[in-house]
């Protein structure tokens, strides 16, 4: 029997699952950061978990659209509008891993940003990736925005060469400062596609 | 004298005149809902079919990334894929091909042969799904000409809101 690709709202009750594909977009800098905020007895993920519970914020479960592959979870869009004009706030106090990462934002205001994108290692191949980025312009459609931002780590080729064959152009860089345990070097990249 | 006269002949003129200047009033009026009804039908129908038209391309959008994902699975089970797996994924490029003819009725000749080719690309990769081959440039050619139909989409979608 064939098996379909459906694409839904997240539920408050996916924010486990949420929290382990966000860990899976940032190659573990979700862990690294949720690690940092754990009580005792807490893992990353629960804080994580709790993170994408909540109604507002970057990480809330209402800024995610799940992909499902035969009613199983395959992967994750999280994406929202970035504010404008972007307040950036005292960059200088953030640690030194995110200080990059916003001034990147800050140089995408009213766009759409993709914060997360990933699919569970068995269901990648193309597909849901894909999928999930059309869904992401359908999206900014919506709310009108002008364009649609990501941030991805220049030596990260793979996801690097999805978006440049979808149409994201490298608009700027920042050296990245890696998180320990962490794969890339180099620079982050702010990449944006205009919507037509 | 002359004040009476005058007044007959202002009364007169009233009698004349005001009911003509109703039934001009009575015809401009008419005229005016006759304009209100047809700008009111003309946006109602342009709903319509802005909203059959966003269904279609919802759809279309929804089918190709069914066939994509069709073909993976049929290259993933190679020679051991089953009968009904091949003619799910055959049915999905047909219906591909009918919402494709539908939007392309919206558009011009140029943009229809794009997705006719796009019709027979998607046909061509099902029929080859179970070769071995460069899996990771399978689909360069189909997502190229997706690119441009899902581009369209949105476009005239801007243009029928207008």
């Amino acid at each position: 029997m064939a098996v379909s690709l459906v694409l839904r709202r997240a539920r408050k009750d996916d924010a486990a699952t949420l929290a382990r594909l966000i860990d899976i977009a940032g190659e573990g800098f979700g862990s690294f950061l949720w690690a940092q905020s754990a009580g005792p007895g807490e893992t990353a993920l629960d804080v994580g978990t709790r993170r994408a519970q909540r109604e507002e914020g970057g990480f809330s479960y209402r800024n995610a659209t799940l992909a499902e592959i035969g009613g199983s979870v395959a992967g994750l869009l999280l994406g929202y509008r970035l504010a404008d004009p972007y307040d950036a706030g005292d960059v200088g106090s953030l640690p030194p891993t995110v200080r990059p990462l916003i001034e990147l934002e800050a140089k995408a205001p009213g766009s759409w940003y993709v914060n997360a994108l990933a699919a569970f290692p068995q269901y990648r191949g193309k597909v849901v990736g894909t999928r999930l980025l059309v869904e992401a312009e359908r999206l900014a459609r919506e709310t009108r925005a002008p364009a649609l931002s990501l941030i991805v780590a220049d030596q990260n080729e793979g996801a690097k060469r999805l978006y440049l064959r979808t149409g994201y152009g490298v608009v700027a860089r920042r050296p990245l400062v890696p998180f320990p345990g962490y794969a890339h070097t180099g620079d982050w990249l702010l990449m944006t596609k205009t919507i037509s | 004298m002359a004040r009476n006269y005058r007044h007959n002949h202002v009364h007169s003129a009233l009698v004349t005149y005001f009911p003509m200047l109703i039934a001009i009033l009575s015809v401009l009026s008419s005229i005016y809902q006759g304009y209100l009804f047809a700008h009111s039908n003309d946006l109602i129908q342009r709903n319509v079919l802005r909203g059959e038209y966003l269904r279609t391309c919802r759809e279309i959008i929804d089918t190709y990334f069914q066939i994509k994902l069709a073909v993976t699975q049929l290259a993933d089970a190679g020679r051991g894929a089953n009968r009904s797996e091949i003619n799910q994924a055959v049915n999905l490029t047909g219906k591909f091909g009918a919402l494709g003819t539908y939007l392309a009725n919206f558009q011009d000749e140029e943009i229809r042969v794009r997705y006719t080719q796009l019709s027979r690309e998607l046909s061509r990769l099902v029929a080859a799904a179970r070769e071995p081959g460069d899996s990771s440039k399978r689909f360069d050619t189909a997502d190229s000409l997706f690119t441009q139909m899902n581009e369209d989409c949105s476009r005239l979608a801007q243009i029928i809101r207008m």
